[in-house]
């Protein structure tokens, strides 16, 4: 298989090892999205990481060695050879959603292990931010938990919640308390589909929080792997009163955004910090992708 | 003894110093047979009590967990009183003659109650420090001093002649004036010494004998001065403000420079706070001490103080622009009362002001560091 390094053009990417999954995506010298992957094995796996780079890399049908730099983001950011700079996940989610919507004002990321609300100014800079500073609280780890005490499927979640008319309040916060209470509700006799309502209830109440501390302004765009529970989106509309914009896919724009800001910095956009070591870092020798087929991806912007 | 080290084996010293702070105070006191008065937080005539020949310190903030404590002060309170109360608890301040509690919040009162509760043994004592400026705050002053001095004059069994407080004024203004100049290099050469080299500084300072602390600072001055023109000055300049009683933490420190900051200045009372302004040597010695109480108050603002003529957030704004820094970083100890009130002016402040500015809420049992350094960075990477 022929390698689709064009030498016309330069691909970059973006990598995201947060706490529960692994992400990747590739962009091409114009800026496009060329290919991306998530991929989930357990807390900051650097395996997860790996898979998902592989994976981006074989879709887009390039070798390691075709990447002229790489940005990490996420939890695992620092770990990652292979990146010529890490930054955060907050600069990052807002490069990337300003990238496929760049009117978006707010930014509600609800990742693994931590949520964020960023205002983003028109160039996708980071104007302000809050970020929960306590625990886990009304994160992926805190639905994991619960889902589990459940014996619900975590992708289930969100689509059963909205079957519920009933108005389940959850109290505490806490993951651990929250689970006794659910444990509590379910004893009850209340239903998994009123329980789940109320339990996106009490994640959009915290949100709410959150938000205030920031100052929300609309267009509202929401990221991360949360967003992809409709349960918790409506729940969030519902408490703020806006309308949320929901990319395609939700999980890959911190990595989208490593990508464009890799992008930056191999274009001289942004200067490089001690610029030969890092560009040696990317050099790092290919690895066998004779199998690779090219997909091309483009994420729907509307 | 101090000559011959470079200033990183002195830092390194006073680093060591601060790190076990009540060690060199009880080898001070085995060489000596004198007395050691421990101050709790934050403001304590310092001078009056080494003028009756006895070592004051003040009381630091230990970054172990609270265990025995809790058994005394709830964990709604701030990590400062209550880790104090636990060192006492768990019998950590036996080894003082002395204790000064004083009422600058209400957290403080009821911790030195608890304190002087748990040291039977320990002469407890307490200075009263009225707030406000008012026409009559310097008399009230003064009274609360001449209280304090009648007590310690029967804990140490000696007067105290005006003579003696001087000597100790001198000697405690030329440690404030030896460590300005350490700042004043610090704001033109920011990268020179770390803010944890600061605290280093600072806390050693409260926990030793100051002419000891003096003869180092003597020593480390003329290497920093000839170490200055080999520093390169890179980051982003940020001002540090809050912590106006315990210690931030060392890690919370070093993550704002290895996140891609250099602190140009701040407002800790393990920093600036502390050696801000001079008493004056001119003047009757109690009514000098209680003038520098106001008059430092004007240089650093305190929210404890209550003075109607000052104005922390504008303070800030005017120190941001003074020490030219892009960015405030604000640390917080969690539950601290007289901070929480002020912060919401300070936001409104640096909002105006077009000031970026983060608040660090800081817990005693330490919250994710990885949260923290994700905020931080973050932070920084909005300047860059």
């Amino acid at each position: 298989m022929t390698s689709k390094s064009d030498r016309s053009s330069f691909y970059t990417m973006g990598v995201d090892s947060g706490s529960l999954t692994g992400k990747a995506v590739i962009i091409d010298g114009n800026r496009q999205i060329v290919s991306h992957s998530v991929k989930q094995l357990g807390f900051v796996s650097q395996k997860a990481v790996m898979m998902a780079i592989d994976d981006a890399l074989e879709k887009a049908g390039l070798a390691l060695e075709d990447i002229t730099y790489t940005v990490s983001t996420g939890y695992g950011r620092k770990r990652l050879e292979i990146a010529g700079k890490n930054l955060t996940e907050i600069s990052c989610h807002a490069k990337g959603a300003n990238y496929l919507y760049p009117e978006v004002k707010t930014v509600i990321d609800i990742g693994g292990q931590d949520s964020k609300v960023i205002a983003v100014d028109p160039s996708g800079n980071v104007k302000n931010f809050a970020m929960n500073d306590k625990c886990a609280a009304g994160t992926g780890q805190f639905l994991e938990v619960l889902a589990r005490a459940l014996d619900v499927e975590l992708t289930e979640i969100g689509a059963l919640s909205l079957q519920s008319d009933a108005d389940i309040k959850i109290s505490s916060m806490c993951t651990t308390f929250a689970e006794s209470e659910v444990i509590s509700l379910v004893a009850e006799g209340h239903t998994t589909v009123d329980i789940l309502s109320g339990m996106h209830k009490a994640i959009s109440g915290r949100m709410k929080g959150l938000v205030g501390r920031v100052g929300m302004q609309q267009p509202v765009m929401m990221t991360g792997g949360g967003a992809k529970n409709i349960g918790l989106v409506k729940a969030l509309e519902k408490t703020l009163g806006v309308s949320i914009f929901i990319p395609d896919e939700p999980q890959i724009i911190g990595a989208l955004g490593a990508a464009l800001f890799a992008n930056d910095f191999a274009t001289g956009i942004r200067k490089k910090v001690e610029e030969e070591q890092d560009l040696d870092k990317s050099r790092v020798p290919a690895k066998d992708c004779a199998s690779c087929s090219v997909q091309n991806f483009q994420l729907n912007k509307n | 003894m101090y000559q011959n080290l470079s200033s990183d084996e002195i830092l390194n010293k006073l680093a060591q110093i601060a790190a076990d702070p009540y060690e060199r105070a009880k080898e001070w006191k085995m060489e000596t047979g004198s007395k050691i008065i421990g101050c709790y937080i934050m403001h304590f005539p310092e001078e009056l009590l080494h003028a009756a020949g006895v070592l004051p310190i003040v009381l630091q903030v230990k970054e172990e967990p609270i265990t025995t404590g809790h058994a005394y002060y709830p964990a709604y309170f701030c990590g400062p009183t209550r880790s104090i109360v636990d060192q006492a608890a768990k019998g950590e301040l036996d080894f003082l003659d002395g204790f000064v509690g004083g009422d600058y919040c209400i957290q403080a009162v009821g911790g030195a109650e608890v304190v002087g509760n748990l040291l039977p043994k320990v002469s407890n004592m307490f200075f009263r420090l009225p707030v406000g400026n008012q026409p009559w705050t310097h008399g009230d002053i003064v009274q609360g001093l001449e209280e304090l001095k009648r007590d310690i004059e029967r804990f140490a069994d000696k007067k105290i002649s005006d003579e003696d407080i001087l000597k100790s004024i001198r000697i405690y203004n030329k440690n404030r004036c030896l460590i300005r100049e350490i700042y004043e290099l610090k704001s033109v050469h920011p990268s020179l010494l770390t803010s944890s080299d600061m605290l280093s500084i600072i806390k050693s300072s409260m926990v030793m004998p100051k002419e000891e602390h003096n003869e180092i600072l003597e020593s480390l001055l003329p290497k920093l001065q000839s170490k200055k023109e080999t520093i390169k000055e890179e980051g982003v300049r940020v001002f540090l403000s809050g912590s106006f009683c315990g210690a931030p933490k060392n890690e919370i420190l070093e993550l704002v420079e290895q996140s891609g900051a250099v602190v140009v200045g701040d407002d800790l009372f393990h920093g600036y706070r502390y050696i801000s302004d001079n008493i004056a040597e001119d003047r009757e010695p109690l009514e000098a001490i209680a003038a520098h109480y106001i008059d430092k108050n004007t240089n650093v603002p305190c929210p404890t103080r209550c003075d109607p003529k000052t104005d922390w957030p504008q303070y800030l704004v005017d120190s941001m622009r003074k020490y030219k820094a892009d960015q405030l970083v604000i640390v917080m100890a969690q539950f601290c009362e007289p901070h929480m009130f002020f912060y919401p002016d300070i936001k409104d402040a640096m909002q105006e002001a077009g000031i970026p500015h983060l608040l660090l809420e800081i817990s005693h049992e330490l919250d994710s560091i990885e949260t923290i350094k994700t905020r931080l960075e973050a932070f920084v990477e909005m300047a860059v």
